[in-house]
């Protein structure tokens, strides 16, 4: 599961669903289904608007259910539903959860996101994250 | 830590209770579910909502779920 997250970091922010696809198509180690999982809510998550019935045929293809897309939608906007609520509302990682950030992102994201709660940087020159390649 | 006053799990019984089991495991209320106090009502449908489709609630596995859920906070470029 850990590997899982960091599969996920991988992730370029602030990019474009081309750009993330490529990324996708390049990482290794996935799990059947996973690449197909992981086109599917990047263009959910970066460009909505752009969803077609012909989006879900991959997912279908990869063997999973009509229950299972279902699934693998409601989870993104679950977690989405998380995010707008965190950034909204000024919510910091715990202490507890402080080794698997830097395992992930690095020291200099977890401090960044520190002094952000703290309104120490202002959000607008934030810069985004740079996950750990 | 959030930006906008949070009641105290006392605050009422809905929200005593929606918390006690953190209370009961020694562990803080995780703070993106602390940060919904001002509303148990909101925070117990959210939390019905997250159990449903996460921790091994959906049809995907906890796993499949992990990947989702860390994507799709990566590209909202959130942190949490």
């Amino acid at each position: 599961m850990r590997e899982a997250g960091k599969q996920a970091a991988l992730l370029p922010q602030a990019a474009g669903v081309q750009q993330v696809h490529e990324t996708i198509d390049g990482l290794t180690g996935l799990a059947p289904g996973d690449r197909e999982v992981l086109r599917f809510i990047t263009a959910l998550t970066l460009s909505p608007r752009s969803m077609r019935d012909l989006d879900l045929h991959p997912l279908r293809a990869a063997g999973i259910s009509e229950q299972g897309v279902h699934d693998i939608v409601q989870v993104a906007c679950c977690f989405a539903h998380m995010n707008r609520l965190a950034d909204a509302l000024g919510v910091t990682v715990q202490p507890g959860r402080y080794d698997l950030a830097r395992e992930l992102f690095g020291e200099d994201a977890l401090q960044q996101h520190l002094r952000w709660a703290k309104g120490e940087t202002p959000a607008e020159s934030a810069a985004p994250l740079t996950p750990r390649g | 830590m959030a930006w906008i006053d949070l009641p105290g799990d006392e605050h009422n019984p809905e929200l005593e209770r929606l918390t006690r089991s953190y209370r009961q495991q020694g562990r803080p209320t995780p703070a993106v579910v602390a940060v919904m106090k001002p509303s148990p009502r909101s925070m117990r449908a959210v939390l019905q909502m997250n159990f449903a489709v996460s921790f091994g609630g959906s049809s995907l596995g906890r796993r499949r779920e992990e990947l989702i859920a860390t994507s799709v906070s990566s590209l909202n470029d959130c942190f949490y």
